[in-house]
């Protein structure tokens, strides 16, 4: 109980806070009672007031005035403030600028896989707007057996920032990026516990891959994937498989 | 005087006055005032009067005071971080140093988050289930995230019956994981009593993962909803429904797996 009071407790203020401080040139500032748009607004900021900027959570950003008021401030309204040099304060937020020239990326997905169910987890490292490189783990789960993978590939993506249907309404900034690459690993085949006679079986594999991105908001995108899997078995055969697989993905 | 003597005294005066009358032409008679010159002010000095000398002596020691004082508070190291109250002061370097770059300021995006409650395993029971989760905040309304949870189950009706054994007790274990994207809905606040307010939203996700049970991975599709408190900017507290499907082999034929969940715990945002 005594905890549970310790946590409920306003958190003191440290000493060594770090905090940024802006001058409001809007006319006015709304402070929100929580980091969202449906918190209600408890107080105004107003022009030329000093404000400490203290931390942030998605696109608020929490706030203090001098009469030690705490409120909440959008993005959109921190961006209408002036530094100490009296410099507009610059916000990098993540938009599609950031995202052509994305450096990390990881995301997830969920698809198909001659039938079986696959959820994919993969993280991209791109060399440059044109040249990436995924590493992919994957778990493709079917009514005979477990499939788990892993691979390594490199992608390249001709038209990053390409937006195919510039000019129509509505969707002139939807930005669809098409990519392709090659790719090889590892595949080990976990037939199910209640079939006769299983047998682990572990293969090499390469796959050509194609797809295509496409930016959503901040750090957000969606990606399509398809992959021809060609599985090199021991046997006289190798194993011709598809795999389709759409997943969201955050970059960095 | 003689008259040779008398005109070289006249030949030189007059040489004198040709020579200074050629050099007034040649030089300025004066250079031309500038702009300065023109522009500096006539002090007008007032006199003081023998009262007001005082007054004078007072309002320069009362100068001198506030310089030290000016001193002073220079030197109070408490002093520099206090924010200009206007906007002349703008240029004061000293609060420069205690302050960050907006783009540097401290994002708490990321929750780290564990759970402990009740998962109801279809035919075998509901044990207790404990695990944890991570999430991104993508947006205020998005988040993805990753979750693992393990439970044990019990024998099933038919085994407590019969007194056969469907499962050995290693495969009884059931684990799992799913990677899912989860909407906040309805933020609002919760109060407790007169003085006390908290944040609050629910939320519902919806993801893919995999069941570890009975000797299989088994694909699964999970849903969730559930009640959110932020306590402080940095904690919440949260109670949720969730719902495991997966399919089953082990009873004679295929069958859909439905598995409820009942858990509370508490999460940190970093």
């Amino acid at each position: 109980m005594g905890l549970f009071l310790v946590i409920l407790l306003p958190q003191q203020v440290k000493a060594d806070e770090e905090f940024a401080y802006v001058k409001v040139e809007a006319p006015f500032l709304d402070l929100h009672t929580g980091p969202g748009r449906s918190y209600p607004i408890f107080y105004i900021a107003e022009r030329g007031e000093w404000i400490k900027v203290l931390k942030s959570k998605t696109t608020w950003y929490k706030i203090r005035l001098d009469n030690d008021k705490e409120g909440w401030v959008s993005r959109d309204q921190i961006a209408k403030t002036f530094n100490l040099y009296g410099k507009r304060v610059e916000l990098k937020d993540p938009d599609f600028n950031e995202y052509v020239n994305r450096t990390w990326e990881i995301g997830i997905q969920h698809g198909n896989l001659e039938g079986a169910s696959v959820i994919s987890a993969y993280g991209a490292f791109h060399f440059t707007k044109n040249i990436s490189s995924e590493l992919h783990v994957e778990q493709a789960l079917g009514n005979f057996s477990e499939i788990r993978m892993a691979s390594i590939d490199v992608i390249h993506q001709p038209f990053p920032a390409a937006k195919p249907f510039a000019g129509l309404p509505w969707v002139s900034d939807v930005n669809i990026s098409p990519f392709f690459g090659i790719g090889t690993g590892v595949i080990k085949i976990l037939p199910r516990a209640t079939l006769v006679q299983p047998v682990d079986r572990q293969d090499q594999m390469v796959f050509v891959t194609a797809g295509a991105r496409m930016y959503l908001t901040r750090r957000f995108l969606a990606r399509l994937e398809y992959r021809n899997i060609v599985i090199l078995t021991s046997r006289n055969e190798n194993d011709k498989v598809e795999q389709w697989t759409l997943g969201f993905s955050v970059f960095f | 005087m003689d008259i040779r003597i008398q005109r070289i005294f006249l030949g030189f005066i007059s040489l004198f006055m040709v020579q200074s009358v050629f050099a007034a032409e040649e030089t300025p008679v004066k250079e031309q005032p500038t702009v300065e010159e023109e522009t500096v002010p006539v002090i007008k000095v007032k006199p003081i009067k023998i009262e007001d000398y005082s007054n004078l002596q007072k309002a320069k020691k009362s100068q001198d005071t506030e310089l030290t004082k000016d001193k002073k508070n220079n030197e109070n190291p408490d002093q520099k971080t206090k924010p200009p109250k206007k906007a002349v002061d703008l240029v004061d370097p000293k609060i420069l140093r205690r302050t960050i770059d907006i783009a540097d300021i401290d994002s708490q995006d990321v929750e780290i988050g564990g759970f402990y409650g009740v998962m109801s395993v279809e035919d075998f029971g509901v044990n207790p289930v404990y695990g944890g989760f991570i999430n991104y905040h993508v947006t205020e309304d998005i988040f993805i995230g990753a979750r693992y949870g393990q439970t044990t189950t019990e024998l099933t009706s038919f085994e407590r019956l019969s007194g056969a054994r469907l499962l050995t007790d290693a495969q009884r274990d059931l684990a799992y994981y799913d990677l899912s994207i989860g909407l906040n809905l309805l933020p609002g606040e919760g109060y407790i009593g007169k003085n006390w307010a908290f944040n609050s939203n629910f939320y519902a996700t919806a993801g893919v993962g995999s069941t570890k049970f009975a000797g299989d991975q088994r694909f699964t599709l999970s849903w969730s909803a559930g009640y959110q408190i932020v306590l402080q900017d940095w904690l919440a507290f949260h109670v949720e429904l969730e719902e495991h499907m997966f399919e089953i082999d082990i009873l004679g034929s295929t069958k859909v797996s439905n598995n409820v969940s009942l858990q509370s715990g508490f999460s940190v945002y970093f």
